[in-house]
């Protein structure tokens, strides 16, 4: 842009330039009053600069006359209005205003001698004749300058009068002002089941259902279609709507991207924005949460949730990568996204060099930069599950639990400690008693197997290799089992153990080496030097503290769900830190094991050394339990103590013991008190983890980069915003939580235009501006400038209301119009971009799918939660991916309800998105997306047609219509109105009666290929007669195929 | 070029990704378009090749191993890499700490071969008889030392996501020849090696701000050949005409109250979807190939998804004018136990490349279908791991590498670019990867320089801000 950012009238104007645009703002609102409310004065001229003069100065000479100090020629830039109308040096000002041909600046252009000729061939050659003309009458009529409008403060219109007999709401004023230049006229109102499907689907992304329909249809109240609108916006369906927009724009996937492309969990902060939109949060909370929550006084986990916006960039851990060059590309992307969705300015441009046409410098950049470099990330991460920052970010659901299951807990410890206190006395009796049995001291009897491996039994096999013999010698309790790592012990029964279990055994190892202990299903207990390795999909868990070699140690494992404790010799371990990995993995190369096995699990090396006494409990074992396996008599060592000597634990404890031992309430209590425990455990064990974003304490300095380099850093910048919009509040400490309150600031005017235009598109598919990731000069000019203000003014001043803004603009005449016009209308604006007739949508590839789960009446109406992994070809991650080791390899398919989620929920693997969105223009999400390709190709045919998701919806609904009817057309009929949202014409019925008809005699010659179609995908299949469901399928389907099926006319 | 406004883009790319189709849209909104503007616009002078058969070998193999022959390592075999040849290069983590790099010579013989005197190793005999049809540059060099910003350059023109490939660049510029398939197909196939198998991704092919048809078709080894190219069971073809005719009758009344050309547009496309459902398994079935195909190629070749079945594909895809045909072969990320897995690599997909070469030049294809052969970067000179007798390993290496390219106006029978006798530094002819690119694009004819897209307010081009064309290898 322009320094001096407001209308600029040259020879007399002495403003100081150094004033910041702010600044200068403000001077012109105070002293000019508005740009905008002066709608039928030199507006135009002022228009005229900004809309056609100052896009032929940036096509054709900033990239050497402009803001890149590194490109600029003569010492001269075209984009500072002081160096058009000043003198410079000794010679006239290149503009003189009213008289081109005074002007350097027109001479230049007109100019045959190829030295002064401007713009130089090398530089695309003269302008054209329009070009020139327009500067040539610029400059005639005054050479008024003004900014760039999308700088220029948002000011209120003044609306024009209402077109004649239409609606006098400000949005349709303002859109009908254009019509009489275009020579049109507004189009009739849409009829209802138009309207309707149109509005169900931009609010909820879903197809209005048959009664809805029938609802609206009936209802004659005047604020019947008002009621509609409350109705969608109040829905949960809104948030899931308004959600699938905003994962493009934050570039959300459930893998890291980059070369390994493994699982990362994000899905809370995904539900955080579906929860945002359905509260209806104001835009300015919503911004400032999602960039800056972890920086808000007292952050709640929701607040600090919110900030994965900016972890959504794909994460490297490529194995010989170098940190530093990614922390850069993090850095970058978060500057570049943030930029992109708030202002819609193009500052990647600037991150090599200046600007070649925004007055962004690239120490703009790196001052901007300079808010996103400080995360406490690591460069490479990410291999097993999240990369840091992490955040534990429980739902609201399970907080909820958590209190309550805190509440029962303290009442039963309450009870609990009431009755030790008075059980004192008794406890003394007891223990001069002689019922203080040395029982006490074996370990607990009631376990499901026990193999004491002191000879050959019928209780297990032992296998060695070759038949071997195998070999008992003397062990720790009579014989023991000697291992020589090819050794494996199956028990006759196979064991199958629960999530709760407990074994117990002892061991004598002779190596270090890695080796296995004992091996299930989920889970491996391994030796590897000395460490106790417990293994599952999901994570792996190890001793700190090592076995010793050529000694007897007894193991105890007690696993309840996934807390896990490891004993040596009755003393429980520390236990590393657990890595999280995907648990929806399946991990192929994994040992097939059955059932329990004992020292081997398949082509692994097995146990050395000598095994003996193997316990195992269906049940937790408590830490006394386990002490008394491990060979101790805890009881039995206090009661040898004399009573005063005891601690206050072994006090408790022994009390305990009494008491469970004699009061049947107690003892009850105590279970109770450990199964709620045991509940909270589970419940705390399963909170989802998120990656948010967390200041580093150290700052890491900010650089700007020369060319853009990681490794070349050139002069160091502090935080910043950009110099051409107002600046920080000086009170600010500049950090993410200044910028994202100055993102929507009153002051600073591209964030509420930015997302009007984008609210705008959502509903209309054409935005106001054409380029809505790029606000700048290069920029596409609004085709309504007074509506694109009057909106970005509204949804500011209405508290950045979105639901209303929402509301306001679907409650317009505008958007209720009809789409269906004469070919002579149509062609009149292809592009619909005067709005002389309703919106005609495309459906995203989300909406198509949505849309057939739900009139098929599969849709899951579950909200949120971890992402889904529906019907998906098979091999195509495995044919790009790198296998093991990795999460997100390989594709586990889910079943039930998992196939017939929302679209949104769907596991997005960057490398290999879902193949059916991806057809209709789903992006990768590797970068931020703000414009989908719409296209129309024959892949898109052949996913409606072939795909299981699309045939079985039509399977489906056939059964459904035909459980509803038993006549043929009212089965079509409602069949078409579940898909197309309205009845099908008189022409339209016969045609797909016939195909019916010849559907049914096909299948009647071919049963078997009836059964066939009706066997495509996993739901049930109905208990109807199968030819003519198989004949109503493709009928159908075909309607699915239909062009009106995937548009909202 | 005029850089087209998105939407007439959008207009302009989706008549000519399916030409035919494209004219059956038939709207005056695109009847001013008949001459496709872009189409002429790219095209600087009569183009030497029709379509591109990339032969792209991910995990970047080695040259030392191959190509790039240096007696001098051999030489001085275990001694120290002089610091001033390796002259502060960064390294990757997995060498960087490595307190030696001693000189590793290749554990396979060379030999020159043919009349141009090429030098290869033992490991790719078959290369060795197609030596004079092949121009092989030794000096290849990019920035990117690891696999994924390597590919991504390689492939997009930039070492970060978000740029399309360039296949997407072509068939956007150029179009499609054949109105019943797709003008940009990819063909992926495993290797043979028992260590990594880097991986790939959809970005490797896709249009990122390029119209989403522009992304690469993949054409798959098992199940359809296209994603979801078959019919359901239970339907049949005759079937499938009703259904479609139905949709047409359906779709035109709609029309008539709904004047949107892209109505039209989508009939076409159902129409040829339907032509596509019998193309795609024709192309695909081998059945019609003669046992001396499979002589040429090699048994392999019989089965789908193999390197050598792919390049039995890619010659069927052009001689059905397919206009770039993108191949992926992985496996060829020797850190460790290079002499075992390069060997096995090079089973894979020596026989069937030379193959390749030779078929398409007796049929008179070559002419006009230019062949590239290479990896994202090379290999280091020294070891990584330990140097034994007979086995070491080789990081990568971003100074110098080789490719080949053969047939579509290349001269065939040449060396272009020299490196130093360590094979570590270019010292003759350097190329980066955008002049390669800018190359393949000027065969295609089409000048690198014009053919940009317009998104966030700049003119992206596939060879960013550089690139030139290497005219010394041209015919």
């Amino acid at each position: 842009m322009i320094e001096g950012d407001t209308t600029f009238s040259p020879p007399n104007v002495r403003l100081p330039l150094k004033l910041s645009l702010f600044q200068l703002a403000f001077v012109a609102l105070s002293a000019c009053g508005t740009n905008y409310v002066l709608a039928d004065s030199p507006a135009e001229v002022r228009t005229d600069f900004s809309s056609k003069v100052l896009p032929i100065l940036t096509q054709h000479c900033f990239a050497c006359h402009g803001p890149d100090a590194q490109q600029r020629q003569a010492d001269l830039r075209l984009d500072q209005p002081a160096q058009l109308f000043q003198r410079r040096d000794d010679r006239p000002a290149i503009v003189q205003p009213g008289d081109a041909a005074d002007s350097e600046l027109y001479r230049r252009l007109v100019s045959s001698d190829p030295d002064v000729q401007m713009p130089p061939a090398e530089h695309g050659g003269p302008l054209s004749l329009e070009e020139i003309t327009t500067i040539k009458r610029w400059i005639d009529t005054g050479a008024v300058w003004s900014g760039h409008w999308a700088f220029q403060p948002i000011t209120q219109p003044q609306l024009p009068a209402a077109y004649p007999g239409w609606s006098d709401e400000p949005i349709d004023r303002l859109v009908a002002q254009h019509w009489a230049e275009h020579d049109l006229s507004p189009a009739a109102p849409a009829d209802r089941e138009m309207l309707l499907r149109r509005v169900s689907f931009a609010l909820t992304g879903l197809p209005p259902t048959e009664k809805e329909i029938a609802n609206f249809l009936a209802d004659d109240q005047p604020d019947a279609y008002e009621r509609v609108v409350d109705r969608l916006l109040a829905s949960p369906r809104y948030g899931e709507q308004m959600a699938r927009h905003w994962l493009d724009l934050a570039r959300y996937a459930d893998t890291h991207g980059f070369n390994i492309d493994s699982y990362r969990s994000m899905w809370r902060w995904r539900d955080w924005v579906i929860d945002a939109y359905n509260a209806n949060m104001p835009f300015d909370q919503f911004t400032i949460e999602q960039l800056a929550g972890d920086l808000l006084p007292s952050a709640s986990i929701d607040q600090i949730t919110a900030t994965g916006f900016n972890r959504n960039h794909p994460i490297n851990d490529e194995m010989g990568a170098i940190p530093d060059e990614y922390l850069h590309f993090y850095a970058a992307d978060r500057t570049n996204t943030t930029a992109t969705v708030w202002l819609g300015l193009t500052l990647a441009c600037a991150e090599c060099h200046d600007h070649k046409y925004d007055p962004i410098s690239q120490r703009d950049y790196y001052q901007f930069y300079a808010f996103f470099n400080n995360v406490d990330d690591l460069g490479l991460d990410g291999r097993r599950g999240n990369a840091a920052p992490l955040l534990i970010s429980p739902t609201n659901e399970q907080r909820q639990r958590l209190t309550l299951l805190d509440e029962q807990i303290g009442a039963i410890d309450a009870a609990l400690a009431d009755t030790r206190d008075h059980a004192t006395s008794a406890l003394a009796a007891w223990e001069t008693s002689a019922e203080q049995d040395a029982a006490a001291a074996q370990p607990p009897a009631d376990s499901l197997a026990r193999f004491s491996l002191d000879g050959a039994s019928d209780l297990v096999r032992i296998q060695r290799e070759n038949d071997e013999e195998t070999l008992f010698l003397a062990g720790k309790l009579d014989q023991a089992l000697l291992c020589d790592g090819r050794t494996l012990i199956t028990p006759s029964e196979p064991i199958q153990l629960g999530d709760a279990f407990s074994i117990g055994l002892w061991i004598y190892p002779t190596t270090a080496s890695r080796t296995i202990l004992l091996a299930a299903p989920d889970f491996t207990l391994a030796l590897d030097h000395g460490a106790l390795v417990y293994e599952t999909f999901e994570r792996r868990l190890h001793t700190a503290e090592l076995v010793v070699k050529n000694q007897w140690q007894q193991v105890t494992l007690v696993v309840d769900g996934k807390s896990v404790t490891i004993y040596r010799d009755g003393v429980p371990l520390p236990l590393s830190p657990s890595e999280l990995v995907d648990s929806m993995e399946v991990a192929e190369e994994r040992p097939d094991v059955s059932g329990l096995q004992i020292a081997r699990a398949g082509a692994s090396d097995g146990f050395r050394g000598l095994l003996d006494d193997v316990r195992i409990y269906a049940r937790v074992l408590a830490p006394l339990e386990a002490k008394r396996l491990g060979g101790g008599d805890p009881i039995g060592e206090i009661l040898a103590k004399p009573a005063a000597q005891r601690s206050k634990a072994e006090q408790v404890t022994l009390l305990d013991y009494y008491l469970r031992k004699s009061d049947v309430k107690y003892a009850d209590q105590v279970e109770q008190h450990e199964s709620l425990a045991r509940q909270r455990r589970r419940l705390i064990e399963s909170f989802p983890e998120t990656m948010v974003m967390r200041e580093r304490a150290d700052r890491r300095p900010a650089h700007v980069l020369q060319r853009g380099r990681y490794d070349l850093p050139g002069e160091r910048v502090t935080a910043d915003v950009l110099t051409c919009l107002p600046p920080l509040p000086t009170d600010e400490t500049p950090d993410r939580l200044a910028l994202a309150k100055w993102l929507v600031d009153d002051r600073q005017p591209l964030t509420a235009r930015v997302a009007v235009n984008r609210y705008w598109r959502l509903l209309f598919g054409l935005p106001l501006v054409a380029t809505p990731e790029d606000f700048g000069l290069r920029s596409q000019p609004p085709t309504h400038p007074e509506l694109l203000d009057y909106l970005a003014a509204d949804f500011r001043g209405s508290g950045w209301d979105v639901k209303r803004l929402l509301k306001q603009i679907v409650m317009s005449a505008t958007y209720r119009q009809t789409s269906a016009v004469s070919s002579a209308r149509w062609q009149a604006d292809p592009t619909n971009q005067w709005l002389a007739r309703g919106p005609r949508m495309r459906l995203t590839a989300e909406q198509l799918r949505d849309a057939a789960l739900a009139s098929s009446g599969l849709l899951s109406e579950q909200l949120g939660g971890p992402s889904v992994r529906p019907y998906q070809p098979p091999g195509l991650w495995e044919a790009i991916s790198y296998g093991r080791d990795f999460t997100a390899q390989r594709y586990a398919q889910d079943h039930d309800d998992r196939l017939y989620r929302r679209s949104l929920y769907t596991f997005w693997k960057r490398s290999s998105p879902p193949p059916n969105l991806s057809a209709f223009d789903a992006p990768n999400r590797e970068f931020c997306t703000l414009t989908r390709s719409q296209t129309n190709t024959p892949q898109q045919a052949l996913v409606l047609m072939n795909d299981p998701t699309f045939v079985e919806a039509a399977r489906v609904l056939a059964a459904k219509v035909m459980q509803a009817s038993e006549d043929v057309d009212r089965q079509i009929i409602a069949s078409f109105v579940d898909v197309i949202s309205r009845e099908p014409t008189k022409e339209e019925l016969p045609l797909l009666r016939q195909l019916y008809q010849t559907q049914l005699a096909h299948y009647q010659d071919h049963a078997a290929a009836a059964a066939e179609l009706l066997s495509v995908g996993e739901s049930p299949a109905a208990d109807l007669p199968a030819i003519p469901q198989a004949a109503m399928t493709m009928v159908v389907s075909t309607i699915m195929n239909l062009d009106e099926a995937i548009h909202a006319n | 070029m005029q850089n087209p406004q998105p939407q007439l883009a959008n207009l302009l790319s989706r008549r000519m990704f399916f030409g035919q189709a494209g004219s059956a849209l038939g709207a005056a909104a695109l009847a001013s378009l008949a001459e496709s503007p872009l189409q002429a616009a790219v095209r600087q002078s009569a183009a030497k090749a029709k379509r591109v058969i990339y032969l792209c070998q991910s995990g970047a193999p080695s040259q030392h191993d191959l190509f790039d022959y240096k007696p001098l390592l051999t030489q001085r075999q275990g001694e120290e890499l002089p610091a001033s040849i390796r002259d502060g290069q960064r390294l990757t983590g997995m060498t960087a700490d490595q307190t030696t790099f001693p000189l590793t010579p290749s554990k396979f013989p060379f030999a020159q071969y043919g009349e141009s005197g090429a030098w290869l190793s033992s490991v790719v005999p078959h290369m060795a008889k197609i030596a004079d049809d092949v121009c092989f540059i030794h000096s290849l060099h990019t920035e990117a030392i690891n696999h994924d910003p390597a590919m991504t350059l390689l492939q997009t023109g930039t070492q970060q996501p978000g740029r399309p490939s360039l296949g997407s660049w072509v068939s956007y510029g150029l179009g499609s020849e054949n109105a019943d398939l797709p003008a940009f197909v990819v063909l992926i196939s495993r290797g043979s090696s028992l260590g990594n198998q880097q991986p790939l991704a959809d970005k490797l092919w896709g249009s990122a701000f390029l119209p989403a048809e522009q992304q690469g078709v993949k054409f798959r080894g098992a199940g359809d050949p296209i994603l979801y190219l078959g019919d359901p069971a239970g339907v049949t073809r005759k079937s499938r005409r009703q259904m479609i005719d139905a949709v047409a009758q359906l779709n035109r009344l709609e029309a008539k109250s709904i004047p949107d050309p892209e109505i039209e547009a989508r009939i076409a496309q159902y129409e040829l979807a339907y032509r596509m459902q019998s193309s795609a398994p024709e192309l695909v079935d081998f059945r019609d190939e003669p046992e001396s195909t499979f002589a040429m190629y090699g048994e392999e070749a019989r089965e789908p998804g193999t390197f050598a079945a792919n390049c039995l594909l890619a010659r069927r895809l052009a001689e059905r004018d397919v206009r770039f045909i993108q191949l992926y072969h992985r496996g060829w990320d020797q850190h460790l136990h290079l002499p075992r897995d390069l060997s096995r690599q090079c089973r894979d997909v020596d026989q069937a490349s030379a193959a390749l070469v030779t078929d398409l030049k007796n049929r008179g294809m070559l002419d006009d279908t230019l062949v590239v052969w290479g990896g994202e970067f090379g290999r280091t000179a020294y070891c990584q791991g330990e140097l034994t007798a007979d086995d070491y390993g080789r990081d990568h290496h971003p100074r110098c590498f080789t490719i080949w390219m053969a047939g579509g106006g290349v001269r065939p029978g040449i060396q272009y670019g020299r490196t130093d006798e360590f094979g570590y530094n270019v010292v003759e002819n350097p190329v980066h990867i955008h002049d390669l690119n800018a190359t393949i694009l000027h065969q295609l004819g089409v000048n690198h320089l014009d053919l940009t897209y317009r998104y966030q307010g700049r003119d992206f081009r596939l060879t960013d801000i550089a690139g030139g064309v290497v005219k010394d290898i041209l015919r």
